[in-house]
């Protein structure tokens, strides 16, 4: 057996989860081989050590406290609807506190990004942003002819009124030109 | 503080489990305080941060809380628990790496509580204090994976049929992760243990 294989076992050897006959296997090696029992006390010389440096106590809090917030929390699960993330679960509340850190940490650009893209959604979504769109031929407003023809400022001003726009501000927007649509010949 | 099975008695926690399976919540703050100590602990190892641990700790007992109803007993409590934790911290980590949030590591920990001082010779505890830390900031340099496995295996103490129940691998992967994480510690760390 070579000594990289027989180092393989090592681990589980100082674990004592080597199988019986991998042990006898290993046993056998290490009575032929000083360079791999050399290996083998640097290892559990190493694992000695570091459990010692890791044996560290967390940051202590206080076992109440935490019961009850963590018990409050239950309750609060049972008994209310949460907020929910798009995945329908409740986002755990470091995200909270991680997500406004990076708003108000050192990547601001993140913040500023977020907020043009609101700012141009805005826009997308103003309904004066694409006039044609919102104009509707005057048969729509009127059910005839006639009535179209009898009343043909109010029909301006009727179509103007459904979309919340002032001919002024129509007029701002350039949108003049549009209200052809509503024109209609006498 | 007690590790793995010497917190054992697996069959309290299982007439605990099945109370708090039938709604029971006194039942569950029992499991809370017996284990709490040792999910602050691991999540401390796991996250080497001292920031999160409280929060993350609530998080793994209420995800606890919620998904205990479908936990068929096919392991013990612990590793169950163990496992909700290890894959909280691992998609915190995640988190914090994707939206660029980097803590400092700890780099100042506190002593450990059996530091084997020698009052005659104050220079071998200061190569020894400054040995523990070059492990703990060592471990902290492995990646993930291995960490992890080290974590449990060697502050947890768990065997390795259970850390393939936590991190849902085979054995095979435990034992490999293993012997990778130790010889990349002792190559690292050779020149502290001549």
């Amino acid at each position: 057996m070579s000594c990289s294989r027989m180092q393989s076992l090592l681990c589980s050897f100082i674990d004592d989860e080597l199988g019986p006959r991998d042990t006898e296997t290993l046993l056998l090696h290490l009575r032929a081989c000083p360079s791999c029992r050399e290996e083998l006390e640097e290892l559990r010389t190493l694992q000695q050590f570091h459990k010692r440096a890791l044996a560290r106590k967390a940051t202590p809090v206080s076992s109440s406290a935490f019961t009850k917030k963590v018990m409050a929390a239950v309750q609060r699960q049972d008994a209310e609807t949460h907020p929910a993330d798009a995945a329908g679960e409740v986002l755990p509340s470091w995200r909270w506190h991680a997500a406004w850190g990076a708003f108000a940490g050192g990547r601001r650009w993140i913040a500023a990004s977020i907020a043009a893209a609101a700012v141009a959604v805005v826009v997308v979504l103003n309904p004066f942003s694409s006039p044609e769109q919102n104009l509707r031929p005057v048969s729509e407003l009127k059910t005839t002819a006639a009535e179209v023809a009898a009343e043909p400022d109010d029909i301006i001003e009727h179509y103007l009124t459904e979309h919340a726009t002032s001919v002024a501000e129509a007029r701002l927007a350039g949108w003049v030109d549009s209200l052809q649509f509503v024109s209609y010949s006498k | 503080m007690l590790w793995g099975k010497e917190l054992g008695s697996t069959e309290s926690d299982k007439v605990l489990v099945e109370r708090c399976r039938k709604g029971d919540s006194a039942a569950f703050e029992m499991l809370v305080l017996k284990y709490q100590q040792n999910i602050f602990h691991l999540i401390y190892h796991l996250t080497n941060s001292g920031e999160h641990v409280e929060d993350l700790a609530q998080d793994v007992f209420l995800k606890a809380f919620k998904a205990i109803k479908g936990f068929r007993g096919d392991s013990c409590f612990y590793t169950w628990l163990y496992r909700i934790a290890v894959n909280t911290c691992r998609n915190f980590m995640k988190f914090q790496r994707k939206h660029h949030i980097y803590e400092p590591i700890d780099d100042n920990p506190p002593e450990p509580d059996d530091m084997h001082y020698h009052p005659q010779d104050p220079v071998h505890s200061l190569e020894t204090k400054e040995l523990f830390r070059e492990i703990d900031r060592t471990i902290s340099s492995l990646n993930p994976e291995y960490r992890t496995v080290i974590i449990l295996r060697d502050i947890k103490e768990l065997s390795y049929d259970e850390i393939a129940q936590v991190l849902g691998c085979p054995i095979g992967t435990v034992r490999s992760r293993l012997f990778r994480a130790r010889t990349e510690l002792k190559n690292k760390l050779k020149a502290y243990l001549v």
